[in-house]
């Protein structure tokens, strides 16, 4: 099910003082639709225990061995 | 003489200052005249600040004679991305909006490179606020390529790239937030190295996604990249993320051979989408790496398609956050390409956000565990397309954009959401005689290994000694 343009349109307005022609909207909900729901979800992907936090500590872990 | 100090590589500069053959300020000098000559064809620099730099030179000369030397970056003249903050100077973001104020602070690489003593010649021409991946800018005329003025340099460091494929600077600093590094080093036939992340400090640089954002040099060889990591390299208490950084000497491994260094290749299904010119180059680059002695063998490794969608989610909001308010209140002042892409970030849903910014640390683990126990080092195509054309690549319409930075930023991009270092290194020429560069990527810290097995190609190729035509 596509984002509906409509929603995008008063969000933006509402939400974010800007204004969107149709056409904009349109094409920033088929964007967004792609980036969140096309291949790989990210809802899927990210698991209860991850904790944003730990990336700079796994960065540190993973580290080149010296 | 003077004509010639600006074709020397960074190295060859600092060896000569040091060594009395010749002066910072002769140097300089060569890189203005350089710079005059070539600058209207290609437009890398925002800004020449040659009476400045002359002083700087003068200084550093001055300093040698009474027998201070600070290091190998020494009256060495090099350019720098506009968008890192110089109190009291105007720091443009290759932005309109950024040309009305001045700087109230200075950023830590500007401190290091000026501690360092290099004679900093001026901001270099970028995509605005380093969003476009093609070198486009609206407000200060496109980068041009040095290879062909019709085609790309790439971006967003797109002046970072010209300018020392061109020869007008020795070496460029430049940023990577999806590629912005590696894209213009890539097609500009230079070397681009990318950090891990949180190994050069952010702060007074312009954010652009600061979970993904990473400062890197950009210059003719691998040898050069690691003098410029030294000076500006280091934990920083103002950039959070360089808490994480483990101490590298990055020219430890420069003169090792690479007998044994496996080096990974992804398996050919990955590299399908490579077009078949580009792909031959990358493939020879394969071979003389094997004849330098590297184990070169197919691995295994996960789909980096996964992770392209995660970096693009956290590299839209963060973006859109970033420029919120200015969006509200300047929206006339933004170029039609940047205000597109921004747009998008306001409407991701805060959940997909912290979805892919908290998978992140045990998929890195993951994708460590799995490539890195079986290679060294992973090989990989900066590019999949032959260099377009600025005409090709123009804007035309938003709904254009997400595709266009995709086909950019496909083999790049996904290596932000990691935080892996990359470094892209010239390989050959294809399709109407462009440059050719492959990336080798590591693990987290392994820039001495990047460098080293970068430096033993480029002994054994000759890639990074052609100049552009019409130089």
């Amino acid at each position: 099910m596509a984002l509906d343009k409509r929603l995008i349109m008063d969000q933006a307005r509402s939400l974010h003082g800007l204004e969107l022609t149709e056409q904009r909207a349109d094409e920033l909900a088929r964007e967004i639709q792609a980036l969140c729901e096309g291949g790989a979800r990210l809802w899927e992907m990210a698991r209860f225990e991850d904790d944003a936090l730990d990336f700079l500590s796994a960065l540190y872990r993973m580290g080149e061995p010296r | 003489m003077s004509a010639q100090l600006a074709q020397l590589s960074l190295s060859e500069v600092s060896s000569g200052i040091a060594d009395r053959r010749f002066s910072a300020l002769e140097v300089t000098r060569s890189c203005l005249e350089q710079i005059a000559a070539a600058q209207a064809r290609v437009n890398c620099f925002i800004a020449v600040e040659a009476e400045e730099a002359l002083e700087q030179a003068r200084e550093r000369d001055r300093e040698l004679a009474a027998g201070k030397r600070r290091g190998p970056l020494h009256g060495v003249p090099l350019a720098f991305k506009d968008m890192f903050l110089r109190k009291g100077k105007v720091c443009t973001f290759g932005s309109r909006i950024g040309r009305d104020a001045l700087a109230g602070s200075t950023a830590t690489l500007i401190e290091k490179l000026q501690d360092a003593g290099a004679v900093l010649m001026g901001g270099l021409n970028m995509g605005e606020f380093a969003i476009s991946p093609t070198g486009h800018n609206e407000h200060f005329g496109h980068c041009r390529n040095p290879w062909s003025t019709e085609r790309i340099p790439g971006g967003s460091s797109s002046g970072s790239g010209a300018a020392v494929a061109a020869r007008m600077v020795p070496a460029a600093i430049g940023s990577d937030t999806g590629g912005s590094v590696r894209l213009p080093a890539a097609l500009c036939g230079v070397v681009g190295l990318k950090p891990t992340y949180g190994t050069i400090s952010r702060y007074g640089a312009m954010p652009r996604s600061w979970s993904l954002d990473t400062i890197g040099p950009l210059a003719r060889t691998a040898s050069d990249c690691a003098l410029v990591m030294q000076a500006v390299a280091g934990p920083d208490e103002r950039d959070f993320a360089t808490r994480a950084q483990r101490k590298v000497d990055f020219g430890r491994l420069l003169s090792a051979g690479i007998d044994g260094v496996r080096i990974g290749v992804p398996g050919a299904e990955i590299l399908a989408d490579v077009e078949p010119a580009l792909m031959s180059c990358l493939r020879e680059s394969l071979n003389v790496l094997g004849g330098a002695g590297a184990q070169v063998r197919e691995v295994a490794m996960p789909d980096f398609r996964t992770y392209y969608r995660p970096a693009n989610v956290i590299n839209k909001v963060e973006l859109s956050a970033a420029h919120g308010k200015w969006v509200r209140t300047r929206r006339a002042d933004y170029g039609k390409a940047a205000l597109a892409r921004i747009e998008g970030g306001f409407h991701v849903p805060a959940t997909h956000y912290l979805d892919a910014l908290r998978a992140r640390g045990r998929l890195l683990e993951e994708f460590v565990q799995a490539v890195f126990s079986q290679a060294d080092l992973l090989w990989f195509p900066v590019l999949g397309i032959a260099t377009p054309t600025l005409d090709e690549t123009d804007y035309h319409g938003a709904h254009e954009l997400p595709g266009l930075v995709e086909r950019m930023t496909r083999y790049t991009r996904w290596t932000n959401y990691l935080g892996l270092p990359a470094i892209s290194v010239p390989c050959g020429f294809a399709g109407e005689g462009m440059p050719v560069g492959f990336q080798l990527l590591g693990r987290p810290a392994s820039e001495d290994r990047l460098l080293q097995v970068a430096h033993q190609y480029q002994e054994a190729t000759t890639w990074h000694t052609k100049l552009p035509p019409s130089h």
